[in-house]
């Protein structure tokens, strides 16, 4: 599953090394309420992602080894008991897969279910609003957890805890951004063509016609750019044809 | 085994048209608001009419309307989601639709553009309602004026049913006929009457609803219309207004207070 993987590169190309890196330990996770909290604005510290802020989120899949191979949380710009008032904000999850197995269409619905992952982690205090349609996030953090000391450490090691329930995911890399210096718009078109290559599978696996003309496909972009979809398309012998 | 979430009150407010229901509605959200001050309290404009939030002091920009379109919109365009994207989606939009004030958070239905039906929005109301139901300690619905969301099931989830009518054989009826409607369709645990705008006291033994005991008689306002007219909130009102007074009362008698 390599669909991704120029997405992961280039992220991690654009945002250098981080400010802090921690390995993922159970123990550090956040307490998990296990269903969704509402935090209202009078009970909220702050908000990430708010007040017109960037606020993106993507996922991305992998069986690249070399592109992850351990689990762990980093962190780029502020940690949570450091913020004072709004500010940018960007969540991506890279998941590391030993390769998923089975027909096309099963491959496609196990990378839907470990995406989905993400709306089922609720750590207590930090209520986390989603948009599928925008890939925005964000976030109110309440009084309560602040004073607690919630961080992206233990909030991170949350995701993963939730992550690894799933078997076919090997390795979680959660990847907090506060800084008001990253290109959030960049990381908002990266989180969009995320979105337009899973949406291609979707409708390649649907069943698009294999005598569809390319020139005039609407999904001709992301495939022209992301290796691998003409191949999910046409087959590894329909390639081959393509290619005489 | 320890409940997690208290379950919420949720109080909708149901009668003729042009009785008093905002009015009223509103100053059981102001008395919530100073009774309650720490808890989660939600009113929902659920009437078309559009007048809780004026009632309120709040200047609304977006509706439940407009989310319940944008969804349309993106499936007009053949965009499949699975539901939990649905879903997230409209949690997404919804907290960003709401209007959080000093010690309440406010919602409005919207007036859908298409003439006529309001039966799909009111169909996405009631999952609404449903969804935020348990975020709150305290939702309170302005209804539609008539029998309309009950009968449609938007109040399926209403604990406390309060019927508003004035000194009106009309307003009666109609009280006695959402009664009817919601004996039939939802399971509320507790229905009252509240006699508004009396203008004459001996008349009120005519006013009789069967199974249903009338937890205040609410004597015309002239503070309150005073209030009204000069485009003031329900916040601005004085505390012994006979609005405020009467709805104190019904709220203890529907043991709600």
């Amino acid at each position: 599953m390599d669909l991704y993987n120029s997405f992961i590169q280039d992220t991690e190309a654009m945002l250098g090394a981080p400010r802090a890196k921690w390995a993922y330990a159970e123990r550090n996770a956040w307490k998990d309420t296990g269903e969704s909290e509402l935090v209202l604005m009078r009970d909220a510290a702050f908000e990430l992602g708010g007040s017109g802020k960037g606020a993106v989120n993507f996922t991305c899949v992998t069986s690249d080894p070399n592109l992850i191979d351990t689990d762990e949380v980093l962190l780029y710009g502020s940690d949570l008991k450091e913020i004072k008032g709004d500010v940018p904000f960007a969540r991506i999850v890279v998941l590391g897969v030993d390769g998923i197995s089975g027909e096309e269409q099963d491959a496609y619905n196990a990378i839907r279910n470990m995406e989905f992952v993400k709306y089922h982690v609720f750590p207590e205090g930090y209520m986390m609003r989603v948009s599928p349609e925008s890939s925005r996030e964000q976030i109110r953090v309440s009084k309560k957890a602040v004073k607690k000391g919630i961080s992206f450490q233990s909030v991170g090691c949350d995701f993963i805890k939730q992550y690894k329930k799933n078997p076919q995911i090997k390795h979680v890399r959660v990847i907090f951004i506060t800084d008001p210096n990253v290109d959030y718009k960049k990381l908002l078109e990266t989180a969009n063509k995320v979105n337009d290559v899973t949406k291609t599978m979707n409708t390649i696996l649907e069943g698009l016609p294999e005598d569809v003309d390319c020139a005039h496909c609407s999904f001709k972009p992301v495939c022209d750019e992301v290796e691998g979809l003409k191949e999910l398309h046409f087959g590894k012998d329909g390639m081959k044809k393509m290619q005489k | 085994m320890e409940e997690k979430k208290t379950k919420a009150k949720i109080i909708a407010v149901a009668g003729k048209g042009g009785v008093g229901k905002t009015s009223l509605c509103s100053a059981i959200v102001r008395q919530l608001v100073e009774t309650y001050p720490g808890k989660r309290i939600l009113a929902i404009d659920a009437d078309p009419a559009i007048g809780l939030s004026t009632a309120l002091g709040i200047k609304v920009e977006h509706t439940i309307d407009d989310i319940r379109n944008e969804v349309i919109e993106t499936s007009e365009r053949g965009e499949y989601r699975q539901a939990i994207e649905v879903l997230n989606e409209a949690r997404f939009r919804i907290f960003d639709t709401m209007v959080e004030c000093e010690g309440f958070a406010f919602l409005a239905i919207g007036r859908p553009e298409a003439a006529g039906c309001y039966c799909s929005v009111n169909s996405y109301l009631k999952e609404v309602i449903s969804m935020l139901a348990n975020d709150f300690d305290y939702v309170v619905i302005d209804g539609e004026a008539g029998i309309e969301q009950i009968s449609r099931r938007v109040m399926e989830q209403v604990t406390h049913l309060l019927l508003i009518t004035d000194q009106s054989a009309k307003g009666v009826n109609v009280c006695r006929e959402i009664k009817q409607v919601a004996d039939e369709l939802i399971t509320y645990e507790k229905v009252g009457i509240i006699v508004n705008r009396v203008v004459d006291p001996a008349m009120n033994n005519l006013i009789q609803v069967e199974g249903v005991d009338v937890m205040a008689y609410i004597p015309t306002d002239p503070l309150h219309a005073a209030n009204d007219i000069q485009g003031k909130s329900v916040f601005a009102l004085p505390e012994d207004a006979n609005v405020m007074t009467g709805v104190r009362e019904a709220l203890h008698n529907m043991e709600i207070i």
